[in-house]
């Protein structure tokens, strides 16, 4: 049986949105209570071997430790990571150690910014993303017990990839040579800023450009603004383009929840849908851009960088698809300790 | 608001400064040049140059003891040559010479360097205090170490600070050690900041070797206060290069930390970063970079000339008696 893959990111669900807006805070405590609830459900249905990012703050290491006498079937262990440099570089460093050791599945503890790094070096190992971060639109809010059985469904292959997982979309950054220098999975956003700072972005006047692979009306962060002027489901096979202005004389003013507790209003001056066969050119520049939320790259002076809709992003497990699929196939039939045993 | 160019240009030029001023520190400290003794702040300047470049003169400050408070105080915009002074045991130091480490600055609204951990925190109730009854948008920038944290009154003082919502900003710089003793050891969680939850304050970690990041998360942190929003909690990641202060071992625990961390700490230079940063988003060129590095060490000049030409400080009985006790 494949090995399962765990990626809590620490950093997650505390930058400067705590202090903009009202963001959630999750604290690693409870990070690491989701990974016992993960690791508890995983055990009960019969996974072998899990191995957990190390990270700075030894969420992983707890974890161990608080379930070393208790997981009977499970090999758990950090994954051997040479150094944890506590950024982001541990996931993409662990999620490319996880591919190449061909695990069944990685889950991933964060938000959207978490799952983009992550999707950088996962290659076809598909991702649970479990929300703990501030916006989360990619990564579901679900309970850490289902998340465990749906990735022991996976790696025990009582549900296969192609049955349980579909392909999300993604949103290639391009350079003037045409090389993909970066990538989001739900928004890309152009951002009048003169460096990547705190990352977050908050000033509505700010946003420029923004590209959507999904945009739905009940989603928080910047693909909200998708949301309210033109809803596209996230497997439409298109892309969202909006061009906003707050000197616009043609555009339209629409209200939306760019971050959690954070109504603002922007101009939109225009917007269209766009698929793979039709890059979009980036028309503001200087700029910085944001990924998922997060400002990443600088693009400098008329340079010519372009957008392109990618229907070949990473693969993601449907939670509720593979669990239906496994309960169809008996996967939890006779799994649990009988009362009988219970009992003594 | 989100950092623009000038500020940029303004915290990265305070980076330079500070570090050069740290090292101006450490050397005369090997040197014999100073009196007492010296917390080294290589590797952790950048949360005290983010956190200080945008206070205004009226803001009290706390500066954190490590670099003795010199990262912050150039940052905020002090003179330094009689904080240098006052290191060398000069007439012309802030204390006339005979504090060393225990400096005051009360035009400048830093009233304090204490030599016991935790000391800010109970003043820090009284500042913030202070700053709301006088209702000028005062905030306070109580600066401290993940170490401090284990004492009782950094808890009352979140609880006071928070339960009368007075205008400050709670800022761990969090490095990992309080001098031989890992966070793993002395917290049950190593972010500090998850203390700040149980009182209600809002509470941010950023990575404390990024002095953009820093600067705009506490900018976003001192607006707050000025509004009259109440305290928060800013958690800085940073790290300690050197040992505690000069002449103790760099112990963690009862083990000399490693080449390997040291070598990887080292990766994580603040000023190595920024200049990173500044060059690829063609905020400086190399040459200006270059030019600030160069002014820097011609400040730092004429502050040691002013602290080696002045006269040493050899007050008679009465002038000793005369500052310890009012009649």
């Amino acid at each position: 049986m494949k090995p399962v893959g765990i990626i809590a990111n620490p950093a997650s669900g505390k930058d400067i949105r705590r202090m903009i807006a009202s963001g959630a805070t999750v604290t690693n405590q409870e990070k690491q209570n989701i990974i016992v609830r993960i690791l508890r459900a995983m055990e009960a249905l019969g996974a072998r071997r899990v191995e957990i990012m190390p990270d700075n703050t030894r969420m992983g290491l707890r974890v161990i430790r608080e379930l070393q006498n208790e997981l009977k079937n499970i090999d758990l262990a950090l994954l051997n990571l040479p150094y944890v440099q506590g950024t982001q570089s541990d996931s993409i460093r662990s999620a490319q150690l996880m591919a190449e050791q061909d695990f069944a599945c990685i889950i991933v503890l964060g938000g959207d910014g978490t799952c983009r790094v992550v999707s950088k070096t996962c290659g076809e190992v598909p991702l649970i993303p479990v929300s703990t971060g501030t916006n989360n639109v990619f990564p579901q809010m679900i309970e850490g017990t289902l998340v465990g059985m749906a990735a022991a469904a996976i790696a025990n292959e009582t549900v296969t990839q192609s049955q349980g997982c579909d392909r999300a979309p993604r949103l290639d950054l391009r350079n003037q040579a045409g090389v993909v220098v970066d990538h989001a999975l739900v928004d890309l956003v152009v951002v009048d800023a003169s460096g990547i700072a705190s990352r977050a972005v908050w000033e509505p006047e700010t946003i420029k450009e923004v590209y959507l692979t999904q945009a739905r009306p009940a989603s928080i962060g910047l693909s909200s603004i998708g949301g309210q002027i033109h809803p596209l489901e996230p497997m439409s096979g298109q892309g969202l383009r909006i061009v906003l202005d707050v000197e616009s004389r043609n555009g339209f003013e629409i209200t939306c929840p760019i971050a959690p507790g954070l109504m603002k209003t922007v101009t939109v001056e225009t917007y269209q849908t766009f698929d793979t066969h039709t890059p979009q050119v980036i028309n503001f520049t200087p700029c910085a851009v944001a990924l998922d939320g997060e400002r990443e790259v600088m693009i400098p002076t008329n340079a010519n960088y372009t957008v392109n809709f990618n229907k070949h992003g990473p693969l993601v497990v449907n939670i509720e698809r593979t669990l239906g699929l496994a309960t169809k196939s008996n996967f939890l039939m006779g799994k649990a300790e009988p009362a009988r045993q219970r009992s003594r | 608001m989100s950092l623009n160019k000038k500020q940029m240009i303004k915290l990265f030029t305070n980076l330079v400064r500070t570090s050069h001023y740290d090292k101006m520190m450490y050397r005369r400290m090997m040197q014999g040049k100073l009196i007492g003794f010296y917390h080294p702040a290589e590797g952790a300047v950048a949360p005290g140059v983010g956190a200080c470049t945008f206070l205004k003169k009226d803001d009290n400050l706390n500066p954190h003891h490590r670099g003795h408070g010199i990262i912050h105080m150039v940052s905020k915009g002090i003179d330094v040559s009689t904080f240098l002074a006052e290191h060398t045991g000069k007439e012309t130091g802030c204390c006339k010479g005979r504090s060393a480490f225990h400096f005051h600055y009360p035009d400048d609204k830093v009233y304090q360097q204490s030599g016991f951990i935790g000391h800010n925190f109970a003043p820090t109730v009284g500042w913030g205090y202070a700053a709301k009854r006088r209702g000028k948008s005062q905030v306070v920038m109580n600066c401290s170490g993940d170490g401090s944290y284990g004492e009782g009154r950094a808890h009352e003082s979140m609880l006071m600070c928070q339960n009368w919502q007075l205008p400050v900003i709670f800022f761990c710089e969090n490095n990992g050690m309080a001098i031989f003793s890992s966070s793993e050891e002395m917290h049950p969680t190593e972010d500090i900041s998850s203390l700040a939850q149980g009182y209600g304050m809002p509470a941010v970690i950023v990575d404390g070797q990024d002095v953009f990041a820093v600067a705009e998360v506490a900018m976003a942190a001192i607006d707050r206060a000025r509004k009259g929003k109440g305290p928060s909690f800013v958690e800085c990641k940073t790290m300690r290069f050197n040992e505690h202060d000069i002449g103790t071992p760099d112990l963690k625990g009862w083990e000399d930390r490693s080449e390997e961390e040291h070598a990887d700490m080292r990766k994580r230079e603040p000023v190595r970063l920024a200049t990173e940063r500044v060059l690829a988003d063609a905020i400086l060129t190399q040459t200006k970079i270059d030019g600030i590095h160069e002014a820097s060490l011609k400040e730092i000049e004429g502050v040691e000339e002013f602290a080696d030409n002045s006269e040493i400080c050899l007050p008679s009985e009465e002038e000793l008696l005369a500052d310890v006790f009012v009649d």
